[in-house]
């Protein structure tokens, strides 16, 4: 209950946000988010920085750069966007670190086993990916070419994808052993 | 097509929050009564591998990112609701894991990838299925991913029109329609050809588990 209350309030700051234009008070709120992190501000700041860098950054130049070619000043619009972008995004990933998603998808069992599945096989995913990747990299003296890596690649890709979905099988069996989908099915 | 949340005003993802909402009411209705117990683990499966897919992007210049989705081979082997929902799942994890793309602007994203891709890529199926046989799942993958960017481009064009201050100045996305129509969409059409390889290979190899896998 508690995660799903948190996770709602900070739709409704996220909504809130999205409406304020003025540079002042899209520093307060980001000041705010920051202090509510306690600690890990600086590691929130960061992490919502280089999310939002890519995108950000590349809008942000060409605008800048189109505006002072019309003679125009790009700083209003500069400041008072990538605040409220910034500030957001720390506002999302500040409630990712205090809510339990699993426990925030409760309202629905099929949702939460979803959930679940989906959190585990991503953890599952990266994991090997990066196992893959470095026993791939140990293998020659130099750096593999791009033929090598696109071709180690597709093939890392379908035994993944062939793994994951044996593991989902087996996940599946070993619930219904357990009659999860009978309780699913009468809630 | 990763949106960050504070480029979207209250204008565009508050009506598009409304349709998403209608939209997922349909699909939770939908996948209840046509997908089996059994593929709930499936459609997790394919969801954290549309999550990976999704991470690796690449920014545009004119607004927006380009990525491989995996909604093609969501939708072909789930339908669209199904697509509808799984979408809706990665860009929130996505959010919420990575702060890549935002809360604010899921909805939209989600109607573009989910929805009308899904729903192109179905539809695209359906009609070349006849005449092209397996290029069919292709070029249903490639129109899904040019028809959700198709989407993207237009909703992101029209934040300085909807969006802007007394002076015209854009509040939130500031360029229009035609920066955004060609920047976003024609990056896409090289990665609908990628998504296009990626969705036969990996239908042609699903397809070939449960035929020689499950027995």
């Amino acid at each position: 209950m508690k995660d799903r209350v948190l996770l709602l309030a900070a739709l409704v700051g996220l909504g809130l946000l999205s409406s304020i234009h003025a540079p002042r008070t899209l520093g307060l709120a980001l000041a705010a988010v920051l202090i509510l992190s306690g600690r890990d501000a600086p590691v929130l700041l960061k992490r919502a920085a280089c999310a939002v860098l890519l995108f950000s950054g590349a809008v942000s130049i060409v605008h800048a750069a189109v505006v002072l070619r019309s003679g125009g000043d790009p700083l209003p619009w500069l400041v008072s966007t990538n605040l409220r972008v910034l500030t957001m995004t720390s506002l999302t990933l500040l409630v990712a670190r205090r809510v339990d998603l699993v426990q925030a998808a409760g309202c629905s069992r099929p949702l939460q086993f979803v959930v679940v599945l989906a959190l585990a096989q991503i953890a599952v995913l990266r994991r090997l990916v990066r196992d893959f990747a470095l026993a791939l990299r140990s293998r020659g003296v130099d750096r593999p070419g791009l033929q090598t890596a696109v071709r180690y690649g597709g093939a890392v890709g379908a035994a993944l994808l062939l793994k994951a979905d044996h593991d989902a099988t087996t996940v599946t069996q070993a619930m219904t052993s357990r009659g999860f989908f009978n309780d699913a099915d009468q809630g | 097509m990763h949106i960050p949340d504070g480029f979207l005003g209250p204008q565009t993802w508050l009506p598009a929050a409304g349709v998403a909402a209608l939209g997922w009411t349909w699909a939770v209705r939908r996948v209840r009564r046509t997908l089996h117990t059994e593929s709930v683990p499936t459609l997790g499966v394919v969801t954290a591998c549309s999550f990976g897919l999704m991470l690796v992007t690449i920014p545009l210049p004119g607004g927006t990112t380009i990525h491989a989705t995996g909604i093609g081979l969501l939708a072909l082997r789930f339908g669209v609701a199904a697509t509808f929902l799984s979408v809706s799942l990665v860009l929130a994890l996505q959010a919420l894991l990575l702060g890549d793309g935002g809360l604010t602007t899921l909805p939209v994203t989600a109607l573009a990838l989910g929805l009308v891709g899904g729903g192109a890529v179905v539809g695209t199926h359906r009609l070349c299925a006849p005449f092209a046989g397996r290029y069919a799942v292709g070029a249903a993958a490639f129109v899904g991913v040019v028809a959700a960017a198709f989407v993207a481009a237009i909703v992101l064009g029209l934040q300085p029109l909807l969006s802007h201050g007394p002076d015209g100045a854009p509040l939130y996305f500031p360029f229009g329609l035609r920066t955004t129509l060609p920047a976003v969409v024609l990056p896409h059409l090289l990665v609908g050809v990628l998504e296009a390889a990626l969705t036969m290979a990996a239908d042609r190899l699903l397809r070939h588990d449960d035929k020689g896998g499950r027995s």
